[in-house]
């Protein structure tokens, strides 16, 4: 075996005498279905407004057939909450973007010329949204657990959202500089930070865990990465020619496109094995921070509920490649049919060998275009929530445990919290999950 | 324990709200109320929960979890089916919808008007003041750099865009006349780029000015002119737009406001649609007005050359009986027959004119894409 366990998982099997409360997951793929298309159908409809209740709608089918222990979760949150969260990101996000945008725009205008190089550096000021990304992340976390209970106690974080974005930004720095070695130390320093902010009731979590679990596997999948990079690099620029002058001519250009085209399968396998081994790595450290997570019920000895996760990472992983195919082929045919049928459709309209008026031609054109994009949206939407998204979050869901769950009882309510820009920042930034 | 006005009764799990401890406990459903009483403490009184403001929190299988109101954080859970059925038929309102929150509302409204007020103020008015700062400052050797790269990319991708068939139209007879007609026009402008004009090869007739001096005619709009004059007059037009560095203003307003909505708005569906929208209107007010201007211009400009002006009215005139009239809100040029009103009542009949190209030289012009 190439990977092995992390230190946590020994302490799962070592304590078996304490009660566990266990995950269950009610939800099922044709509910979740109807309900996605159905929001997906009204946001469309809104021209995007409806997003906010689209996703509050599928949180709440979420959190309410999440069972621990036979009590459903409940998430109480509302789209007017979220709607207002985007506007007030947005009051402070337009008028940033916007002069950095301006800013790097005079600036490139003055030294650059080609065009492509100054869209790019247009994209390149939206970079600067990049620092607020944590941000941004630590708020939305604190809105949907402020709004989240469970056995009628609400959940809650503490305030730090900026005191977390500096440390991640500079943890951030530090993954550059170290091309990223040092991402299990922010991971554990982060994940810390933000656990020990979060109440359940009147009662804190906390996290018990060091980076020292996290780096075996880590280093096992980052030596792998680089050193697939390292080879392709290795074996494209030993055989590659480069057209000697900077603006190389057609034939030339056409040349360097040729050979790029014809490693082409080495760089898909390259890209594949990458994804997959930064995708095991994905859960696997999730699987982590579930281990490490503790609830200080009470002060007693016996009063700490631990948190497990026997998730078989594998077993995750397979499961996310084999949907995600089976999901694009469906989407594809679904696609190729639509396509095919509209042609046919286009053929048998069109007037017999007369020429169109090409003003119809083209909003005809359009119209389909726009068809299209909206089936495949649509279509692409609805499955992956159904194909991919519930099944993976039962998955990962039903796999934690709560030892010692009892200890829960001693925990009293906590009042309730205004929402502040719930997750604003989040939604213009579009940091969110699926839901 | 039989009470009176028993309708039906059964066991649940009730939570109090104050802590995450279950009590299991015996509950009995009135005509009125729920009663809850303890399951092990001796039948101890719990709570009493009037089945008017009785609210359901969610229903799932079996399970019937239910709140007093919508406001308490207590839980009642019923997993008997009989016991759950029979408080579905008799509780008048479990899934009435929480009372409109007023303050919620008032928030909701605030913060709504000041995103958009916000987005309004700098797409409207913002944008189009610095990108203004933006093009007056451009140093005209950037500007000439900037417009010769847009020609290229537009040779060589405007086919689909523009109708645009073949390349650069270069016949030396047909350049040396354009040469001519430009010249004309450039003495009396004082432009702080040169011009430099252009025929690309099209089927559908319109020209245009990029930034830097860089002006392009597509040579439909020449083969179809009458005279000389017309195409005279178009010229003029796009000279117009170049002396107010509209070309780069437009480049650096749209890429500026535009990225920055779709960043914000785009990336859900719906979002494009809002964008375009956003984008039309903006461009077209803030065209409109510098359609009027480059008018004007010309007609100046040709009076200036002693080049007859009632032939550019002509020309709109053509085109609205062509393409129809135009204009409007949404649309990035006013009204042709506005336009061509306008340059109509300019337009001095006894104004002294010169003739522009010899009828060879005109004939040269109008073949300049043939080779």
């Amino acid at each position: 075996m190439v990977f092995r366990w992390g230190g946590d998982m020994r302490r799962i099997t070592e304590a078996r005498s304490d009660r566990a409360l266990g995950v269950t997951f009610q939800g099922a793929q044709r509910p979740v279905a109807g309900l996605t298309f159905r929001t997906i159908l009204a946001t469309i409809f809104t021209l995007g407004v409806y997003r906010f209740w689209m996703t509050t709608h599928l949180r709440q089918y979420y959190w309410s057939n999440t069972y621990i222990d036979n009590d459903p979760l409940e998430y109480d949150g509302t789209g007017a909450e979220k709607l207002i969260g985007f506007c007030v990101a947005i009051v402070f996000l337009a008028p940033y973007l916007f002069f950095v945008t301006m800013a790097v725009g005079g600036f490139s205008l003055a030294t650059l010329t080609d065009p492509v190089a100054l869209e790019a550096a247009f994209s390149v000021s939206l970079l600067a949204v990049l620092p607020l990304i944590p941000f941004a992340q630590y708020r939305a976390e604190r809105y949907i657990l402020s709004r989240t209970r469970w056995r009628s106690v609400r959940f809650g974080v503490e305030k730090g959202a900026l005191t977390y974005a500096a440390c991640a930004n500079l943890w951030a720095l530090a993954s550059l500089l170290t091309l990223g070695l040092t991402a299990p130390l922010a991971t554990v320093s982060l994940r810390r930070f933000i656990t020990r902010r979060i109440r359940f009731g009147d009662r804190p979590l906390d996290f018990e865990g060091g980076a020292g679990a996290l780096y075996p596997t880590f280093l096992s999948i980052w030596g792998a990465v680089v050193a697939i990079v390292a080879l392709i690099i290795w074996r494209i620029s030993d055989t590659l020619v480069i057209p000697p002058s900077l603006e190389p001519d057609a034939y030339e250009f056409n040349q360097f496109l040729a050979q790029l085209i014809g490693y082409g399968p080495m760089i898909v396998l390259g890209y594949i094995a990458i994804f997959l081994l930064t995708t095991y790595y994905g859960v696997y450290r999730r699987r982590f921070i579930v281990n490490c997570m503790r609830i200080r019920a009470s002060e007693e000895p016996g009063g700490t509920v631990r948190l497990a996760s026997d998730l078989s990472v594998v077993g995750y992983v397979w499961a996310l490649v084999w949907r995600t195919i089976c999901l694009a082929v469906l989407v594809g045919g679904l696609l190729l049919a639509l396509g095919l049928l509209m042609v046919s459709l286009a053929r048998d309209l069109a007037p017999a060998g007369g020429a169109r008026d090409p003003g119809q031609v083209q909003s005809i054109l359009i119209g389909a275009i726009i068809l299209f994009y909206l089936v495949a949206g649509v279509a692409a939407t609805v499955l992956s929530q159904a194909m991919l998204t519930l099944p993976l979050y039962r998955r990962f869901a039903t796999a934690i445990g709560l030892r010692n769950g009892d200890a829960l009882e001693a925990v009293r309510q906590r009042g309730r919290e205004a929402s502040g820009s719930a997750e604003g920042f989040a939604d213009a930034i579009d940091v969110g999950a699926a839901f | 324990m039989n009470t009176e006005g028993q309708i039906a009764a059964g066991a649940g799990v009730y939570l109090d709200g104050e802590s995450a401890r279950a009590h299991p406990v015996h509950v009995t459903l009135t005509k009125e109320a729920l009663l809850l009483v303890e399951a092990r403490d001796a039948g101890r009184e719990v709570a009493v929960w009037p089945l008017a403001t009785l609210r359901r929190i969610d229903a799932h299988g079996a399970h019937l979890r239910l709140a007093p109101d919508h406001e308490s954080d207590a839980r009642l859970t019923i997993r008997e089916m009989p016991l759950a059925a029979a408080i579905r038929t008799v509780a008048p309102a479990l899934g009435a919808r929480a009372p409109r929150n007023a303050k919620l509302q008032r928030k909701l409204a605030v913060w709504v008007s000041a995103a958009v007020g916000s987005v309004v103020l700098i797409v409207f008015v913002i944008a189009p003041m610095l990108a203004d700062q933006l093009a007056e400052a451009l140093p005209p050797e950037r500007e000439v750099a900037l417009g010769d790269r847009l020609a290229e990319t537009i040779a060589e991708e405007g086919v689909a865009l523009l109708g645009i068939s073949a390349g650069w139209c270069r016949a030396p007879e047909g350049r040396a006349a354009l040469e001519k007609m430009t010249e004309r026009l450039v003495q009396v402008a004082d432009a702080h780029v040169p011009i430099r004009v252009e025929v690309l090869g099209s089927a559908a007739p319109n020209a245009f000015a990029l930034p830097g001096g860089r002006i392009i005619i597509l040579d439909a709009l020449i083969r179809q002119a009458d005279e000389p004059a017309e195409v005279a007059g178009v010229l003029a037009h796009e000279i117009g737009h170049t002396l107010a560095r509209d070309p780069t203003r437009n480049v650096l307003r749209s890429v500026a406001s535009g990225a920055v909505v779709s960043y914000l708005f785009g990336d859900f569906f719906g979002g494009f649609l809002l964008v375009a929208m956003v984008d039309a209107a903006v461009d077209a007010q803030y065209s409109q007005e510098a359609e009027r201007a480059a008018d004007r211009m010309a007609v100046r400009l040709l009076a200036a050359s002693e080049i007859p002006i009632a032939p550019l009215a002509g020309f709109f005139r053509k085109i609205a009986q062509e393409y129809g009239d135009g204009g409007g809100y949404l649309s990035s040029h006013p009204a042709s027959s506005e336009r061509q009103a306008e340059i109509e009542a300019a337009a001095r009949p006894d104004a002294p004119t010169r003739p522009i190209l010899t009828p060879a030289e005109w004939a040269a012009l109008q073949r300049i894409c043939a080779d």
